[in-house]
């Protein structure tokens, strides 16, 4: 098993997406079926956000992800330096025209393999 | 290539049954409550696919097997690899 805080983040994770899907499905599939004199309807947003604000938040998510830039590698002495400073201008490069999705899930899997 | 094919296929279905069905194009008379849980449908898989993923990851990061001691005994080797190197000249 896991420990300390891998524990407390995944069950962390498991609790809120949970609790997203439950008020998520409450509000689009069980709200229209219950009288609208019901006081259940006062804990809901207009149906309206139910759309809205989750493609606001898929929005968010794509710019961040697009703009998310590579940490600054130390080169250290064993390496030219020159090397891995062009290897770092041509990913950054490769980041600037397109400021799309591709380029930055690319990164950071590049980032994670070179750690 | 199965899999991408059956994806697509789920895709293309639901993607002609929630328009056909939103728009009136099939001329049923649905209920209003019917329709109201309908033209939301999308928006609701894509986020209870989120919800799913998310829920999934936490998991895994909760019962993922830790092997403490081959992490403690791959720390040492770093330390002894590290004063090894270093004395040998490399800096760090």
């Amino acid at each position: 098993m896991a420990t300390g805080t891998d524990q407390v983040v995944g069950l962390g994770l498991v609790a809120v997406s949970l609790i997203i899907f439950t008020y998520y499905t409450a509000w689009v599939i069980l709200l229209p079926f219950i009288d609208s004199q019901h006081v259940i309807h006062k804990y809901f947003l207009p149906r309206a956000y139910a759309v809205a604000i989750p493609m606001a938040a898929g929005l968010l998510l794509l710019l961040f992800v697009g703009k998310s830039s590579p940490p600054p590698l130390d080169p250290g002495q064993g390496f030219g330096r020159t090397h891995l400073r062009r290897c770092f201008h041509t990913l950054a490069l490769l980041e600037a025209p397109c400021p799309a999705v591709t380029p930055g899930v690319f990164l950071l899997s590049f980032k994670a393999a070179s750690q | 290539m199965m899999k991408l094919a059956q994806w697509l296929w789920g895709l293309a279905i639901l993607g002609s049954t929630w328009p056909a069905l939103t728009t009136g194009a099939l001329g049923l008379e649905l209920s209003l409550s019917f329709q109201e849980v309908l033209w939301p449908l999308p928006a609701y898989l894509l986020v209870s696919a989120g919800c799913y993923a998310l829920g999934t990851v936490g998991y895994c990061v909760a019962t993922f097997h830790d092997c403490e001691d081959a992490a403690r005994e791959l720390q040492s080797q770093i330390q002894e690899a590290r004063a090894d190197l270093a004395r040998r000249g490399l800096r760090f």
